[in-house]
């Protein structure tokens, strides 16, 4: 082990005796202390505490080497010089090799239950979009369409039973379509928390199975200009990328600008055939044809930074074409499905969407307080194009545009919060957030209807901190809001049915696709938390609370083929907002290079809103049964088990998730439940401080998905999978460059496997096939 | 105190995941199985003609329904409107009717009208059973004029 970049401070005292004093604190790079640390001279070894402070008195010995070592980043090394009282302040250095770069260091002053993941894990576990890199983690599943878009879920829930946010702003989209995925580029994202369970109070409605909370406005600090290029190619889907990323900042003025590129072709799946409702389709060449796509990234950041305050401007744009497979969308057309000799074009059926956000954060710093104001506005547009077509023979218009559906979701945000400092004990957060949404449709089909949506909340949440190892923080919110959905008559389809020998109020039921109606909704939350700490190796965390989420639109008033999901759906006006209570529980254990983290949960959902199948058929052509919107009570249990373990020149990895689910209407199980699921990863330092390789690791990886046999009505049963992977990290250097180099295989055997939370499932698609890929990311 | 106050609470939750699934009654998930006699898979017929319609149904507890979906699905070419000949329709007809028991044949004729498009067509079967899975098989078919 060698002394690194990680700095200290030496306050050096005068000499007297052969005692000497060392005291100091131990904090990572954003200032946040790390308890738990091993600091260690021969002879000697003591721990930080939950402040990062530490202290130890020793015998003197020649040129020995003080020790701080923590799991996750280098250990820092200083050889203590004859002094009577030293003082250090050791801020450690990230390793981003080591596995554990998924920190569970940085006791926060929040009591959440919580995961810190670095953008170097992002980077090393790239997979094509942000979600399925993150799916190793533990308490993330993914919901993956295509090869270049996915949806996280959080303990078995997804869609808008989660919450991602960006800098605070929760990202708005249509995140109840479960065929697209998040519109945030994965690459550029500074850090990103992972909250689970309890996590309402602050972020308000959909916070239920967690919240990625995603930050991309880290100040930097004084004097740095730094440039990144990365380059990246995938095998799978043969896709090119590259991401440029600047940041500078002299004194009080930041800036940051990045961009990247991605494009992609058809990606490869392990089959020459699917049998989907018993016809047999041809996946010619094992290229599951038009899931080409591409996307681009733009992103500016302006900040200025003083003492007490601080403000940051952030723009971003994030832009996305993927084409679907023509097989999923309604009964697939043999025709359609032939080989059309290009694998990089994209044709219809195919989904566009852009994603703008501008934000200003303001902060400002007083002795006990700090407030910050921030002011979002987002706009979504998503469309998706099809060759125009009609289901109802006598649909006369002549319409020449392929625009099937259209939807501009714009959003304004504002957030405030201000913390108060009563003393070292006590400290209270007070918030305030407003949110005004609008969605505009237009298209030749219809699928979700106009409305615009006021939503405002207020909370308190207070934290006392009992004594150093032992805090507790309670917290209230009350959300109230509005929304008004615009009706949507279907004169074609009236006239369609009426031809057809309906009757006239059986034709006027199916021809209003969505009333005219307005809610008002009002939701009260609470949270308590309590964090023991035993030691500084070990931790408890408990949080009961409640959590909530406002209906969507499409649970209040459709009525139609929702065509990616096949089915007829029916809102009801008549449902309450879905409300459950978590307990959530986290055991934390860190000892020099051992980890172990065990964290089990339960939810009841005294309203949890679902489609019930009624049994009725639709009498719609492309529909099989009508499927109500209803509510029922639930429960969800399970557990996240982890572990980390470094030896000699060797790491080890080992995540298990468990996730059981009822709800208690028909006693089945909730759809998309994951099935228990376990991760195992074994890393090995190849080479480190040769003369072009700082340090190169090499690791090999399986995924085990048990068979998901518990499902719920017109599910499928999926079977168990084993996957491997294997990959090859380095940190390089040439004089004062030091790129980093991942080569990874993804699916190193090619296995056919399905995944049960894919949208692709339901057509008997396979996940993708072997991936080779190589990243490169160049710092200057 | 605190010790036992965390052990408990482990303790209970322990006690929930001990709580055994009970799919001893009618959890009844699996789909009626649908096999369609006739017509055959991409059969022709003309306008006027009388298609014939046999499906065998079967369920492993109780059937319910049924459902039959015929709707143009293109000729493989554009489907935009101008070209098609203004006193012709994309022939969609959708009938609904009920099953019971565990076996059920269905014999029904459907009548092709005059007026329907010449081309590709998708002949759907949906099946509900009792408890509510569904199941749907589809064959292609095509019309010509004489």
């Amino acid at each position: 082990m060698r002394i690194n970049f990680s700095c200290a401070f030496l306050f050096i005292g005068f000499v007297s005796m052969a005692q000497l004093s060392i005291s100091g604190s131990v904090q990572d790079i954003h200032h946040n202390p790390i308890a738990g640390a091993t600091i260690s001279y021969p002879g000697q070894i003591t721990y930080s505490d939950t402040d990062g402070n530490f202290n130890l008195t020793v015998s003197y010995q020649t040129n020995q080497q003080l020790s701080v070592a923590y799991l996750g980043f280098k250990t820092y090394q200083i050889t203590i010089p004859f002094k009577d009282e030293i003082s250090l302040k050791v801020i450690l250095e990230p390793d981003y090799l080591n596995i554990e770069a998924v920190s569970i260091s940085a006791k926060s002053n929040e009591i959440q239950n919580k995961k810190r993941i670095s953008k170097d894990y992002i980077a090393e576990n790239y997979t094509g979009s942000l979600s399925k890199s993150l799916e190793n983690v533990a308490g993330i599943n993914v919901m993956s369409i295509g090869s270049g878009a996915s949806k996280p879920i959080f303990r078995g829930l997804g869609l808008n039973r989660i919450a991602v946010t960006v800098n605070g702003n929760k990202h708005e989209s249509q995140q109840w379509g479960a065929d697209h995925g998040l519109e945030i580029d994965a690459l550029s994202q500074e850090r990103i928390d992972f909250v689970k369970g309890v996590a309402a109070i602050e972020y308000g409605s959909d916070a239920i199975g967690g919240v990625l909370s995603i930050r991309n406005n880290i100040i930097p600090e004084i004097n740095t200009f730094k440039i990144n290029t990365t380059l990246l190619t995938r095998s799978v889907n043969n896709s090119v990328g590259i991401v440029f990323d600047l940041q500078h900042r002299e004194n009080r003025f930041f800036q940051k600008f990045k961009a990247s590129y991605i494009d992609y072709a058809d990606f490869k799946t392990p089959t020459d055939s699917i049998i989907y409702l018993s016809r047999n389709i041809p996946i010619h060449k094992r290229h599951l044809k038009n899931t080409a796509g591409k996307e681009w990234n733009m992103f500016g950041q302006f900040g200025y930074v003083e003492d007490n305050y601080h403000s940051i401007l952030t723009v971003s744009n994030n832009y996305t074409k993927a084409g679907f497979f023509p097989g999923a969308h309604g009964i697939p057309d043999l025709n359609r499905l032939t080989d059309d000799q290009n694998s990089r074009n994209i044709e219809y059926p195919y989904q566009r969407a852009n994603h703008l956000t501008i934000q200003n954060e303001h902060k400002w710093f007083f002795t006990d307080s700090e407030f910050t104001v921030d002011g979002s506005f987002q706009n979504n547009h998503r469309q998706e194009m099809s060759e125009f077509h009609t289901h109802y023979g006598n649909q006369v218009e002549l319409n020449t545009s392929d625009v099937e559906l259209d939807f501009n979701l714009s959003t304004f945000g504002l957030n405030t919060k201000f913390t108060h400092y009563f003393s070292d004990k006590h400290q209270s957060n007070f918030g305030f957030q407003g949110q005004f949404q609008q969605n505009n449709i237009s298209g030749y089909s219809f699928l979700l209807p106009e409305f615009s949506r006021n939503m405002y909340g207020a909370y308190l949440l207070h934290q006392y901190d009992f004594a150093e190892n032992l805090r507790f923080d309670f917290g209230l919110r009350y959300d109230f809001g509005r929304v008004d959905i615009e009706e949507f008559y279907d004169q074609t389809l009236y006239n369609y049915l009426i031809s057809n020998n309906y009757q006239e109020d059986v034709a006027n039921n199916y021809a209003l696709r969505s009333p005219s109606l307005s809610r008002d909704f009002n939701n009260y939350n609470f949270k308590i938390g309590t964090f023991y700490s035993v030691s500084p190796q070990l931790d408890f965390t408990l949080n009961l609370g409640s959590s909530f989420r406002n209906l969507t639109a499409i649970e209040l008033g459709a009525n139609g083929i929702h065509h990616g999901s096949f089915r007829h759906e029916q809102g009801n006006n008549n449902l309450d907002a879905e409300r459950s209570y978590i307990i959530d529980f986290q055991a934390s254990f860190i000892k020099e290079k051992y980890a172990f983290n065990l964290s089990p949960y339960f939810y009841y959902f005294s309203n949890y809103i679902f489609l019930n199948p009624t049994g009725e058929f639709s009498v719609l052509p492309h529909a099989g049964q009508l499927y109500k919107y209803s509510q029922t009570k639930a429960l969800l249990t399970g557990f996240e088990l982890e572990q980390s373990y470094s030896f000699n020149r060797f790491s080890t990895e080992f995540v298990l998730e468990y996730i059981y689910s009822k709800q208690t209407s028909n006693q089945m199980p909730l759809p998309f439940t994951p099935p228990l699921n376990a991760f195992v990863k074994l890393d090995y330092t190849l080479f480190q401080n040769k003369k072009y390789i700082e340090k190169s690791d090499i690791y090999i990886s399986y995924k085990y998905f048990a068979k998901q046999d518990r499902i719920s009505q017109n599910e499928t049963l999926t079977p168990q999978s084993s996957v491997f992977g294997f990959g090859v990290s380095s940190e390089l250097k040439f004089g004062n460059i030091k790129p980093k180099l991942f080569i990874s295989a993804q699916n190193m055997f090619d296995t056919k496997y399905y995944s049960h939370t894919s949208f692709y499932r339901a057509l008997e698609i396979p996940e993708q096939g072997r991936n080779i890929q190589i990243m490169l990311q160049i710092p200057f | 105190m605190k010790t036992i106050k965390i052990i408990s609470s482990i303790t209970l939750l322990a006690t929930l995941f001990s709580c055994s699934d009970d799919n001893t009654t009618s959890s009844d998930t699996e789909k009626p199985t649908i096999t369609i006699v006739a017509p055959s898979d991409a059969q022709e017929f003309h306008i006027g003609d009388e298609m014939t319609v046999v499906v065998d149904f079967s369920d492993n507890r109780e059937l319910a329904s049924y459902k039959i979906d015929i709707h143009y699905s293109g000729d493989g070419h554009s489907h935009d409107r101008i070209i098609f000949d203004e006193n012709t329709v994309d022939w969609s007809q959708q009938i609904i009717g009920e099953l019971s028991g565990k076996n059920h044949r269905l014999n029904q004729t459907i009548h092709i009208p005059l007026n329907a498009n010449n081309g590709h067509y998708h002949f759907g079967i949906y099946a509900l059973d009792k408890a509510g899975n569904q199941a749907l098989e589809w064959i292609e078919f095509e019309i010509h004029n004489h």
